[in-house]
């Protein structure tokens, strides 16, 4: 890399954080950005690298790189300020740890994420195999309280762990889908 | 005890009544994604981390199964596929069969039917082998450049440049590169066309026609190859013999294996020498697994819940049987010790563990043939491995 000029490894840069986009891959994407950015700041398409640092949540990055794009393209004032006001609402980005934590009753780490039926559902489902088993050995019927319901729950209550832990991913994606979306509209 | 069958009759009812549907399901259809049936049972299954091994899931399975098998046989292969989907049952699954996209086992009914999956997955093709034009040249100029495209790992850019067309004039070379390109590239079709047109007379010869049989074996044609083989009358008679063997061992012509490998070997290096062996490995496991036979490992299974499977070669699956119909012997024999015959609870249990009882001696029943065909699959790729080492080695 080193023989390469700076302007060739810039667009290289750029070219990889595309790459990485495309795959899905936006942390990795940003970092490119971030290398690319810091040999020339003004090169690369200003749009796309607004999009990939949304999408990774910094959108501190993201609204300077989208003001250079509406300066480059000759914005008028009133998309200035419809950008503005859109980047004074952005998405909070939520924590698989938090989702973790809070799934130590079932079913919360799931209305973190506002999935209620899902949660819903993975509290009933542990409240069921819970109270038999409780039942079961207030009934001295411990064969059948460890049996029947303590291996139940280990799917019940790991399996609902792992669903909330997924839908932080899937909610953190829906919503960055989302603010990236009025964004495009508003250009 | 009249309550408690009452119950589980009405929930049976309400269950049929919104399985309806799903339970008639053609088995070349399977159950549409949007029933109540199946959005209740993968919201369950997404609640507890199931339905993760197989491909489809067990909630798919069942009513496809219910069609294509009859509700007996529907019922118990569907009981027995949800055993063996546990953490403990896929433990001694081997990886290779696992779909890399999706890391799930892709698994339909041949699993318990005695249709070979093999039969069923490879059809076998003719491919049609050129006749050698008369007066072709063995010009090469660029033939160092290909091959250190090819020796660098850049298949995709040899390609490039040898598939376009007016860059090189035909000539044997060309047909050489290109095949040997293509059978870099996994696309066997196009290797056994080019490699099987490079004539007798280049010095390539030895080269593309062993390339050319391997890539023919790849692609299932093992008789034609080893019909190709049979006409061979060149130097390397270590590699017909090796690739001989092998091709009869893909077709399980065991008399044609041991007359080609009756004679003493005239390998000449290692990896043809180490290559035989393994052959040699694969043909006395092969001749090993054909005297299994499927009613033993069903009876097997009934006297010890999972012995079947443990004697059909698959320890894992047999340790999951035990462990699920023995858990659910347990429960029920306290139950009904404590709280007799008519409590729900060994009704419950009691119809659950009879369902995974007799689903184990259906599995095992099948499990013979299904795992004599994954052993069969694994043996195959290891006799390719075989042809593909030694001519890497020795041939270049």
């Amino acid at each position: 890399m080193r023989s390469i000029p700076a302007e060739e490894r810039c667009a290289l840069l750029h070219e990889k954080a595309l790459a990485n986009h495309l795959a899905g891959n936006s942390e990795s994407a940003a970092t490119y950005l971030d290398e690319a950015f810091a040999l020339d700041s003004l090169s690369g398409n200003m749009l796309l690298s607004s999009l990939i640092y949304n999408e990774c949540y910094r959108f501190n990055d993201g609204l300077r790189c989208i003001r250079r794009h509406l300066r480059t393209t000759g914005a008028d004032a009133r998309t200035y300020r419809d950008v503005a006001n859109l980047y004074e609402k952005t998405p909070r980005r939520h924590s698989e740890n938090t989702a973790l934590v809070l799934s130590i009753i079932p079913g919360l780490g799931h209305f973190y994420n506002g999935a209620w039926e899902e949660g819903a559902l993975s509290l009933a489902l542990n409240g069921i195999v819970i109270t038999f088993g409780a039942a079961q050995a207030a009934g001295k019927m411990f064969v059948s309280a460890i049996l029947g319901a303590g291996i139940p729950l280990t799917y019940t209550y790991m399996g609902g762990n792992s669903r909330a832990v997924e839908l932080v991913e899937e909610r953190n994606t829906a919503k960055i889908s989302e603010f990236n979306f009025k964004l495009i509209s508003l250009l | 005890m009249h309550r408690a069958l009452k119950v589980i009759l009405a929930v049976a009812i309400a269950l049929s009544a919104t399985g309806r549907t799903a339970l008639l399901a053609q088995p070349e259809h399977w159950p549409d994604s949007g029933s109540l049936y199946i959005r209740a049972t993968d919201a369950i299954a997404r609640q507890t981390g199931a339905g993760r091994s197989f491909s489809p899931a067990s909630n798919y399975y069942l009513p496809a199964a219910v069609s294509r098998f009859g509700i007996i046989g529907g019922i118990l292969s569907t009981f027995d596929r949800i055993n063996r989907s546990g953490r403990i049952g896929m433990a001694a699954q081997n990886d290779s069969f696992r779909d890399p996209s999706d890391h799930r086992l892709h698994e339909g009914f041949e699993a318990y039917s005695f249709k070979s999956i093999t039969e069923a997955g490879r059809q076998p093709i003719h491919i049609e082998i050129p006749p050698v034009a008369p007066g072709r040249s063995n010009a090469g100029s660029d033939w160092s450049f290909i091959n250190y495209l090819l020796e660098s790992g850049m298949k995709r850019d040899a390609a490039a440049i040898l598939f376009q067309d007016g860059i090189y004039a035909p000539s044997d070379t060309l047909s050489y590169l290109r095949g040997l390109t293509a059978y870099y590239l996994k696309d066997f079709g196009t290797a056994s066309y080019y490699l099987g047109s490079v004539g007798q007379t280049s010095p390539l010869f030895d080269q593309a026609f062993f390339h050319s049989t391997a890539s023919l074996m790849e692609l299932g044609c093992n008789a034609q190859s080893i019909a190709l083989l049979e006409g061979y009358n060149g130097a390397r008679n270590d590699l017909k013999r090796l690739q001989l063997e092998a091709a009869s061992l893909m077709e399980d012509d065991f008399s044609g294996y041991l007359n080609y490998s009756g004679s003493a070997s005239e390998a000449t290096s290692y990896s043809v020498m180490q290559a035989e062996q393994s052959l040699a490995r694969i043909y006395s496991d092969r001749t090993a697994a054909k005297e299994k036979k499927p009613w033993i490992a069903a009876t097997d299974s009934a006297i010890i819940p999972g012995l079947g499977k443990v004697y059909a070669g698959n320890l894992s699956e047999g340790i999951a049987s035990f462990l699920v119909v023995g858990s659910f012997g347990a429960v029920t024999a306290e139950c009904i010790s404590k709280k007799g015959c008519g409590d729900w609870r060994s009704i419950t249990f009691g119809a659950l563990g009879a369902l995974f009882y007799l689903g184990n001696i259906y599995g095992s029943y099948f499990s013979v043939e299904r795992i004599n065909t994954y052993t069969h699959e694994a043996q195959n790729q290891a006799i390719m491995y075989n042809i593909h080492v030694p001519l890497r080695s020795v041939l270049r």
